[in-house]
């Protein structure tokens, strides 16, 4: 809906409005005031603008299924969508006149375990005829089918079979859906979040009985977890705010007999 | 609403594409006098006719458009393309001009995208997408970072 697109445009205009500027500028009160911050990208006024109005016309004809619409700050359209809606939205990607993104450049999926619906699923598209990018997401979980864009896009065939095999993300009506990059006997998701580095098989030639043969893993050091986190703050733009503290009814009661 | 300045990034129809292969001259294949030989891309013959084709196609799509709510976007703007387009292909009758005209790429690529556009509407008819969003995503879903 265009309330929700909207939103979302906000959102981008804002993460992408004046960051710590002022901090900038004062710390070159004494230099020259004519080039303030050189080695971060100009901002593309008119391609930002193109890309919005292109992100809310789409909005408009889709309402059924595009949930949000986005501009990120380097100028790169998102359409986020229901999961129902991915063969609607990218069968008229490809067709439509105003749209023409004839080519499927990418498929591939984001694993955030602390949702409700972990995988994202993310197409990148590309219009020849336009010269300009769309990426398309939508979410699923680990049992829920998502539809295959094959019928759409035969570029999505190995893409899929890839999100499959690294993910576990199944894609209903796809013509040969099966393993690509892990093993044959493998068994695992291993782009998942709670598969570990190492993984839990290792294979080693057997000699006695003269073959490969899979056993559990040992590692001779226990894997070491860096805090990479830096003491100081990293983005004081994106500050969370505070929790408000809840006081409970009864407990101020009790404490102060 | 086309993203004009961005088309205009693309140079004129690159390559040898420009130029319909005119050869030596006028040849005749099946009593139509065909002036051009190859369009210059794979697999898409050079069309006899294009203006009728143009014109039949244009009229289906705005004929499966009719059966679409009246306020719908889609209809709105794609019937505005297709009249736009539809009055080019009847006023103009040079294959040339009107291939600057449409800023489409050669007159068999506009072929084309009219086919694309076509089967989209039919299609458009059963998945209805002018209707309200389906269902909300979950509050977190598409928050970032985390």
């Amino acid at each position: 809906m265009l309330a929700a697109a909207v939103r979302g445009l906000v959102r981008a205009a804002r993460r992408a409005g004046a960051g710590p500027a002022a901090a900038v500028q004062t710390r070159l009160a004494g230099g020259s005031a004519t080039e303030t911050r050189p080695t971060v990208r100009p901002k593309n006024e008119v391609e930002q603008k193109q890309l919005c109005a292109f992100g809310e016309y789409v909005a408009e004809i889709l309402p059924k299924y595009i949930q949000q619409v986005q501009v990120t700050c380097f100028n790169e359209l998102e359409l986020l969508i229901h999961p129902d809606g991915i063969i609607p939205v990218l069968t008229f990607l490809r067709d439509h006149t105003n749209a023409q993104f004839k080519s499927l450049a990418d498929l591939t999926a984001v694993d955030v375990p602390s949702r409700q619906y972990r995988f994202e699923i993310v197409y990148n598209l590309l219009s020849l005829r336009f010269n300009s990018r769309i990426r398309v997401k939508t979410y699923t979980d680990e049992l829920t089918p998502i539809d295959s864009a094959v019928s759409v896009h035969k570029a999505a065939n190995w893409y899929e079979r890839e999100v499959w095999d690294m993910y576990g993300v199944f894609f209903a009506n796809h013509p040969d859906l099966r393993r690509i990059l892990t093993d044959y006997g493998f068994e695992g998701h291993p782009f998942r979040k709670d598969f570990p580095l190492s993984g839990y098989v290792e294979v080693r030639y057997d000699d006695e009985v003269k073959r490969v043969v899979a056993e559990p893993v040992e590692l001779s050091q226990e894997f070491r977890k860096f805090d990479l986190n830096s003491p100081w703050e990293a983005f004081p733009a994106y500050r969370a705010p505070p929790e408000p503290l809840k006081i409970e009814a009864g407990a101020k009661k009790e404490d102060a007999k | 609403m086309r993203l004009a300045a961005q088309s205009a990034a693309v140079p004129a129809v690159p390559g040898g594409a420009a130029q319909r292969g005119y050869g030596g001259g006028a040849e005749e294949v099946n009593g139509f006098v065909c002036f051009v030989q190859t369009t210059g891309l794979v697999g898409l013959a050079v069309a006899e006719n294009p203006h009728e084709r143009l014109r039949i196609l244009y009229s289906k799509i705005l004929g499966v458009l009719q059966n679409i709510p009246r306020d719908a976007a889609y209809r709105k703007y794609t019937e505005q393309i297709v009249n736009q387009r539809y009055n080019l292909v009847q006023t103009e009758t040079d294959v040339q001009k009107l291939q600057d005209k449409l800023n489409g790429g050669q007159i068999e690529e506009v072929i084309v995208q009219a086919e694309n556009e076509l089967s989209l509407a039919r299609k458009m008819l059963q998945w209805k997408p002018w209707e309200p969003l389906v269902e909300e995503p979950p509050t977190d879903q598409w928050r970032w970072p985390i």
